[in-house]
Order: structure tokens, then C-alpha cells, then sequence
């Protein structure tokens, strides 16, 4: 418990005791808030900043909460006007300096002006400007300290717990809703299966209750959320799964009058999706003109998950030196940010392409490196990055590390739910324990992966190739060749 | 206070306020202020009625709050329950006065009285 919170729980009882029977000052008086809020608006709609004369005072952020409960409540999607005015009232408060802030009050106000800005700009600004929008109220609401809280304790809860009268009481209010919506976005790395299971929920209640929001928000909220549970089942590996919920995504931003941005990033899901599945040729094919749409609409995270895409492609195809100059060059760019969330993850694949072009030595630095981004909790990019280091300590001979490494890959990939990556990783596992001559081990693993291998799609020679596999672990004499060949067919059968 | 008391929820005694002047005053405006300001943000009420539903939150907290489990997340929530509930109610109260109020003089010569409307219902 930090000092702030201690101080509230340690005040509450004296504060009931001290104010009982007392009527609490809450200025400013009822008329002169009106009257202030009416004065504010009316300059916030002829842009006049620097003439409105408030500050992170008492009265200055009741002023603050009134107008932003004004705005919010007369969205109707298309006024310049609204725009206006909450695109200035979010440089105001972005400028204002704030002493305390327990509960975030800052960051929720910035959010509630940033989704006004937003939406109104989604009907007739370009998709850039509702670009920068978006971006700022993803922002906001990632830092805002009280809504994050509600809402992770929201997630947090079993499922049985959520019903729909929950829902109603936390999502009657569109606000809670699109904040909702940007933390879980933040989360589907870490969390693939909670973030589509919540997405689904989600996406069933605002289809049958309209979400509280406009008819125009109402496809707004379907289409973000259809984007988001495609790319979580696209990072379970639930392919088929992906493929229609990004279609669903397609159909949704069609309806929107500034479709450019969704639409790009369902384009960027099925590409991403594409290299998942080893359709690396594809990736290549039509990765630079994403990149391109990316950077002329002011996405530059989306940008630079392209390129990390593309030296992912690059590798693949064996085409190391190329893939290495991508890779390089990204990190580079990322280094300016020194806690972007792809900075990790871009230094440990180019660690691994260092070590496939026989760089060990560059290739261990940048491991180091990586490890320190990725951080100490589980998530899809440490998992990746355990399955790279083994890969480089098996190719240096050192298979007890490697085979170390693999096991963290494995129990990172199953934390997450991720049971094909765990599945495959096992494979991986258990040819290198054949390698140390541990066949014993090798088989426990293949016989734990086999389950997950059979639920996919494979062809008949894959098939064969299990049925091999199996009778090699019965006769105790298991054939790391028929090995191989599955973990080959099992890759196959994600195309 | 007392353990037992703050596990019945009850009011604790009165406290002298000139004693705690200095902690009432940083928990006015670190605590009750801004949930206040929540309060209007959300729901659009007054900052009054606001007032009045951060108290009864609090009050609530005496004998619900687990200082374990995120105390301002549910603070946060148990204003935005009691803010709803009262935006609720007042919104039910206005239709009913809207109803039953008319407001030129010509439509009151043609209403019926409260009263004798309600029993055809």
C-alpha cells in the first residue's frame, strides 16, 4: 500500500467522525459553475486558450469535470464545433501544472477530452488527426492511475462473475467502455486469452445493448473490438479464429466514414498472421505498403511493427543480411524510447539473426540487452525470446542451457495459453534432449506435446509421421529423424 | 474509533476538529474533492449532490472497505454505483414533474390535478 492510499484508509474514520452533521463546502456555488462552465465553453469554441482563466484549483477543476461531462453527454459523432472545443480545453489541462493527484484525476480528464476529440474527428477530420486522437487518449487512459484500477479489478474477476448486470453498472458509460477497449489492447501481449475472452463478452453485450452509445459509436466499439479479439487469437495461435474475427473487423470499419486507420491495422493483423503461418513471401510482398499507409497517417507503432515483421519475413527466407539492416535500423529508432514495449523483442530477434549468420558473440550482447526490455513477467515476447536464446545455445553446443531455456519457453508459452507455441517448443525441446542423449526426457515431452500436435490441421504424411513417432516412443528406441518430420509437418500445418 | 465499530460500519464518535484541522484538510482536498469531481464528471450531478454521495461512499467504507484490495478502485466504484443511482432517481423525479407540471398557463387550465390523473393510471 503506498503513503496516499494508507492515508485514505488511516483518514476515512476521522474524517466521518469530523464531518458528521456538517454540510461540506463543494465551491464553486451551484450558478456561478454554470456560468463559468457557459464562459469557458464559449471561448473553447472560438479556440481562445490562452483567454480562459483556469487552473488545477478547486473551482478551476469543478469547471474541468462539468465540461467534460457536458461534452461527452452532446456527442453526436459530427460537430466541428465539439471538436473544437475539447481539442482546446485538452491543451489547457495538458499545460496545467497539479500539485497532488491521487486518484489520477489528471490522466481521466485528458482521456474524457481525447475521446471527445477523437470521435468528433473520426467524422471529418482525416484519419490522421483522428489518428493523433486515439493516440492520445490511449495514453491517457494507460496513465490514468483510478481507471486503470476500476477496470483491471473488472478483469481480474471470474468469468461467472461478470454478468450482464455488471456489465451494465461498469459500461453504461461509453467512456468506461473505450478505456476498456485501449487498456486491452495494451494487454494482448501478456495476456492473449483473457484479452479475447473479455473482447468477446464485450463485443456480445454492445452488439444486443448498443453499448450505451450512438449508432455510429455502436460500429465504431464492434469494429475495434473484432480487431482486438482477431489479434489475441492470432497471439494464441487460434488461427481460424483470427481469420474470422478480422474479417468481422473489415466489415465494421467499412461502415465507419474514416476507415483508413482500422482498416489498415486489420490489413497489418493478416499480415502479421501471414508470417505466424509461414507465409513469408506474402509478408514481403505487401509489407512495404502498409508501412507506407502506417507512416502517412501518423502511426508510427504500427510502423514500426512492420519493419519488425519484415526482418522476422527476411529471416525465414534465409536472407540474414538483409534481415539484420531491418532489424538494426528499428532498434536504433526504438533506442529513443527506451521503454517502448517492441524494444525488447526487436533486440532479441536480431540477436537471433546474428547467431543464424554464425555472430555469436554480437548475438549474446544483444540477448543481454533484450533481457533487461522484456522484463520479469510472462509474455509472448519473453516466451520467443527463451525459444531464440535455446536455439543459439543448442547451436553452440551448449545443450544443458539450451535445453534450460527451452523448458522456460515452453512453461512461458503455457502461463499464456499459447498451446501450439508450447506444443511446438516442446518438439524443439525434445530433439535437443535427444542430442544430449537424454531420450527419456525427450519422450515425456513429445508425449505432452502430441495432444495439441493432433487438434491441428496436418496433411496425411503428417499424420503417418505422428503414428511413426508414437511407435518409436513405444519400442523405446525414439527416431529424432520421424521427430523432425513432425515438428516440420506441425509447422506445415499452420500455413 | 474502534475495531468493532469500524467492523459494524457504524459512525465513529465526533472527533475534534480543531485537533485533526491540518489531516482534515489535506483529506478534503487529496480525497473527497476529487471523488466529488468524479462524481460531476461522470453522472453530471452537482457538485452538491456530489458532496452528499462521496460522504455516504465513505460512510459505506467504514464497515466495507478492505484496505487489501485496491481501496481508491473501490471507492472509485461505490461513487459511480451511488452517483448513477442518483442520477437515476433525480432524472425519474424530474420526468415526474414535467408530467404532472405544466408549464403554460393554458395547459394547466386543461390538466387534471396530480392526484385525480394518477388514479386513472
Amino acid at each position: 500500500m503506498n503513503s496516499g492510499t494508507a492515508s485514505l484508509v488511516k483518514g476515512i474514520p476521522i474524517w466521518v467522525a469530523a464531518t458528521k452533521d456538517i454540510k461540506l463546502p463543494t465551491p464553486p456555488p451551484p450558478e456561478e459553475l454554470d456560468r463559468r462552465v457557459r464562459e469557458a465553453r464559449a471561448l473553447l469554441r472560438e479556440g481562445k486558450a490562452e483567454a480562459i482563466d483556469i487552473d488545477a484549483g478547486d473551482e478551476g477543476l469543478a469547471i474541468l469535470s462539468r465540461l467534460c461531462f457536458d461534452l461527452s453527454n452532446e456527442l453526436d459523432e459530427c460537430s466541428g464545433i465539439l471538436f473544437r472545443e475539447a481539442s482546446t480545453a485538452y491543451t489547457i489541462v495538458s499545460r496545467m501544472s497539479w500539485t497532488s493527484d491521487e486518484f489520477g484525476e489528471r490522466d481521466e480528464i485528458l482521456s474524457d477530452l481525447a475521446l471527445v476529440a477523437w470521435r468528433s474527428a473520426r467524422q471529418m477530420h482525416s484519419a490522421r488527426v483522428a489518428q493523433e486522437w486515439e493516440t492520445r487518449h490511449q495514453k491517457a487512459v494507460s496513465n490514468s492511475i483510478g481507471l486503470k484500477a476500476c477496470l483491471e479489478h473488472y478483469f481480474t474477476l471470474n468469468a461467472g462473475d461478470r454478468t450482464d448486470e455488471l456489465r451494465q453498472s461498469f459500461f453504461s458509460d461509453a467512456r468506461i467502455l473505450f478505456a476498456a477497449l485501449a487498456l486491452l489492447r495494451l494487454q494482448r501481449n501478456a495476456s492473449p486469452h483473457l484479452v479475447a475472452e473479455l473482447g468477446v463478452e464485450l463485443f456480445d453485450w454492445v452488439q444486443s445493448s448498443g453499448g450505451h452509445s450512438s449508432q455510429v459509436g455502436q460500429v465504431w466499439l464492434l469494429a475495434d473490438l473484432s480487431l482486438l479479439v482477431g489479434s489475441s487469437c492470432r497471439f494464441k495461435g487460434d488461427w481460424h479464429a483470427a481469420k474470422a474475427w478480422l474479417s468481422r473487423a473489415e466489415g465494421f470499419f467499412q461502415k465507419t466514414a474514416r476507415p483508413e486507420a482500422g482498416l489498415a491495422r486489420v490489413e497489418y493483423a493478416r499480415l502479421a498472421l501471414a508470417c505466424d503461418t509461414h507465409r513469408h513471401e506474402e509478408v514481403l510482398r505487401k509489407i512495404t505498403d502498409l508501412h507506407s499507409k502506417f507512416a502517412a497517417l501518423g502511426m508510427e507503432e504500427e510502423a514500426a511493427i512492420c519493419s519488425f515483421v519484415e526482418g522476422t519475413s527476411l529471416e525465414a527466407l534465409g536472407k540474414l543480411n538483409e534481415a539484420t539492416e531491418v532489424l538494426l535500423t528499428l532498434r536504433s529508432s526504438l533506442l529513443e524510447q527506451p521503454d517502448h514495449w517492441l524494444l525488447g523483442h526487436t533486440t532479441s530477434k536480431l540477436a537471433d539473426v546474428l547467431a543464424l549468420s554464425g555472430r555469436f558473440d554480437d548475438a549474446f550482447k544483444y540477448y543481454r540487452q533484450a533481457l533487461v526490455w522484456l522484463g520479469d513477467k510472462p509474455s509472448w515476447a519473453r516466451a520467443a525470446f527463451k525459444g531464440h536464446l535455446g536455439g543459439t545455445l543448442r547451436d553452440t553446443g551448449d545443450l544443458t542451457s539450451a535445453v534450460a531455456a527451452f523448458r522456460e519457453a515452453v512453461a512461458e508459452y503455457s502461463v499464456l495459453g499459447i498451446r501450439t507455441r508450447a506444443a511446438y517448443m516442446r518438439m524443439v525441446l525434445a530433439e535437443t534432449l535427444l542430442l544430449a542423449d537424454r531420450p527419456r526426457e525427450a519422450e515425456i515431452e513429445i508425449l505432452a506435446a502430441l495432444p495439441t500436435i493432433r487438434e491441428q490441421r496436418m496433411s496425411a504424411e503428417g499424420m503417418v509421421a505422428i503414428s511413426l513417432l508414437r511407435e518409436s516412443i513405444r519400442k523405446s528406441c525414439l527416431d529424432g529423424e520421424v521427430l523432425r518430420q513432425v515438428r516440420e509437418h506441425f509447422k506445415e500445418g499452420w500455413r | 474509533m474502534t475495531q468493532a465499530a469500524r467492523k459494524s460500519g457504524s459512525r465513529p464518535a465526533s472527533v475534534s476538529r480543531e485537533e485533526y484541522a491540518p489531516e482534515l484538510e489535506a483529506f478534503y482536498r487529496q480525497f473527497f474533492l476529487p471523488l466529488v469531481r468524479r462524481a460531476v464528471r461522470k453522472q453530471g450531478l452537482s457538485m452538491e449532490d456530489a458532496g452528499d454521495i462521496v460522504q455516504d461512499a465513505f460512510i459505506i467504507a467504514l464497515g466495507k472497505l478492505d484496505p487489501s484490495k485496491n481501496p481508491k478502485a473501490w471507492l472509485y466504484q461505490v461513487v459511480d454505483h451511488l452517483a448513477r443511482n442518483w442520477r437515476r432517481k433525480d432524472k425519474r423525479h424530474a420526468d415526474l414533474l414535467a408530467r404532472w407540471e405544466p408549464t403554460t398557463p393554458d395547459q394547466r387550465k386543461h390538466s387534471n390535478p396530480p392526484d385525480e390523473e394518477a388514479t386513472h393510471e
